[in-house]
C-alpha cells in the first residue's frame, strides 16, 4: 500500500467517524419509520364476547347485545367515530374499493379517543320495536339502540344470499387533523338479521 | 261585540301563554343547542391541542382518558337534548366544555414542556456532535502526521546501502 492509498483510507475513516459523531443530531430530524403498516382494526363480537353466536333471529321488543371494537395502529392517537346503520338488500353498503361510506343516514354514533396501539370496545344493545308484515315484505318502524329509540320506517324482502332481511352495520370514521373533519376510514362490519314477529 | 271581545281575550291569553311557556322553551332549546355546539367545538379543539402535544413527543394517554370522559358527557348531553331535557343537556354540555378546556390547557403545558425538553436535547446533541467532530478531525490530523512520519522512517530504513568496491 503506497502513501496515496493510505491517505484515502484515512480520509474515508475520518469522514465515517465524523458521520457517526453527528448521528445524535441527525437522529432528532430523520425518522426511519415507513408508515406503510399503519391501520385501524374494527371488529364485532357476539353477546358472549366471542366471534360467534351473533344475534340472528330477532324478535320484536327483545334486546340483543353485540360488542364493537376498534384497534388503533396508526402511529398516533386517533379520534374515531362509529356510525350505526341499518340497510336492506337493495340499499348500498360502504364501498371499500372506492373508499366511500354508505349513503344511508346513521341511527346512532359513538365517538371516542384511542391511544396508539390500544383498543376501544363499545357494548351495543339493540332491539326492533315495531314490526309489521305485508306478503313477503317486512316493515320495521322503530329501532332501539342503547335504550334510545330511533324511527326506521323501512321495508325489506328476504335476502336469500345473506339469509336475512336487514344488515345492521357499523362504519368506522376517523378525525382528520388536516381537513378538520371526520373521514370514512374504509372499514365496516355488520351482522345480518332475520327479523321475526 | 261579545264575539270580538272574546277573540281579544283569547288572543291576549294566547300571547301571554306563549310568552310564559313557549318562548322560554324555545330559548332553552336554543341555549341547549348552543351549549352543545360549543361543547363539540371544545372537544375537537382539546383533541387538536393534545395531538400537537403528542407530535412533540409528550405522553398523552392520561389526557385522552379525560377527553373520553368529556366525550361521554357530550353523548349524554346529545341524548338529553333529543329527549327535550334542555336544562340537563345544557348542564352536561357546560361540564363537557369545562373538562375540554382543562384538557386543552394541560395539553398546551405539556406541548410547551416537550418543546423545552426537545430544545435542550437539541443543544446537547449539537454540542456533543460538534465536540466529537472536532476530536475526530484533530485525531485524524495527528494520526495522519504520525503515520506519515513512521511510513517515511520505515521506507528509509528499508533503503539498500550501496557497497563501495575500490578494487
Amino acid at each position: 500500500m503506497n502513501l496515496k492509498e493510505c491517505r484515502t483510507v484515512f480520509t474515508v475513516t475520518g469522514l465515517a467517524l465524523m458521520l457517526a459523531a453527528t448521528s445524535p443530531v441527525i437522529g432528532l430530524f430523520v425518522s426511519f419509520e415507513s408508515g406503510d403498516g399503519r391501520f385501524s382494526e374494527l371488529w364485532v363480537l357476539g353477546p358472549k364476547h366471542l366471534a360467534r353466536d351473533y344475534p340472528f333471529d330477532i324478535k320484536a321488543n327483545v334486546s340483543h347485545t353485540v360488542f364493537v371494537g376498534v384497534g388503533n395502529h396508526m402511529g398516533t392517537s386517533s379520534y374515531y367515530m362509529i356510525l350505526v346503520k341499518l340497510r336492506n338488500q337493495t340499499q348500498s353498503s360502504p364501498n371499500t374499493t372506492a373508499y366511500t361510506p354508505s349513503p344511508l343516514l346513521p341511527f346512532s354514533e359513538f365517538r371516542f379517543f384511542v391511544t396508539d396501539e390500544h383498543n376501544f370496545e363499545a357494548q351495543i344493545q339493540f332491539s326492533v320495536l315495531d314490526i309489521s308484515r305485508s306478503g313477503t315484505s317486512l316493515f320495521v318502524l322503530r329501532l332501539s339502540i342503547n335504550n334510545v329509540i330511533h324511527p326506521v320506517n323501512s321495508s325489506a324482502n328476504w335476502d336469500s344470499e345473506h339469509k336475512g332481511y336487514y344488515q345492521l352495520f357499523f362504519e368506522l370514521w376517523r378525525y382528520d387533523v388536516t381537513s378538520r373533519s371526520f373521514q370514512f376510514h374504509n372499514r365496516f362490519v355488520g351482522i345480518w338479521l332475520n327479523v321475526t314477529s | 261585540m261579545h264575539c270580538r271581545h272574546s277573540r281579544l281575550v283569547f288572543a291576549f291569553v294566547l300571547i301571554l301563554s306563549l310568552r310564559c311557556v313557549g318562548i322560554p322553551v324555545f330559548a332553552e332549546a336554543a341555549d341547549s343547542a348552543s351549549a352543545l355546539s360549543d361543547a363539540e367545538k371544545g372537544v375537537v379543539s382539546a383533541y387538536l391541542e393534545t395531538a400537537e402535544a403528542e407530535n412533540t413527543g409528550g405522553n398523552i394517554s392520561v389526557l385522552l382518558v379525560r377527553l373520553n370522559e368529556a366525550e361521554d358527557l357530550l353523548t349524554q348531553a346529545r341524548a338529553a337534548h333529543r329527549l327535550g331535557d334542555f336544562e340537563e343537556s345544557a348542564r352536561l354540555s357546560i361540564l363537557c366544555s369545562a373538562l375540554s378546556a382543562e384538557v386543552a390547557q394541560e395539553a398546551t403545558h405539556l406541548r410547551l414542556e416537550m418543546i423545552r425538553v426537545r430544545t435542550l436535547n437539541l443543544w446537547l446533541a449539537l454540542t456533543f456532535s460538534l465536540v466529537s467532530m472536532a476530536l475526530v478531525g484533530l485525531g485524524c490530523f495527528w494520526g495522519w502526521g504520525a503515520f506519515k512520519r513512521r511510513f517515511y522512517k520505515r521506507t528509509l530504513e528499508m533503503k539498500p546501502e550501496a557497497a563501495m568496491d575500490e578494487s
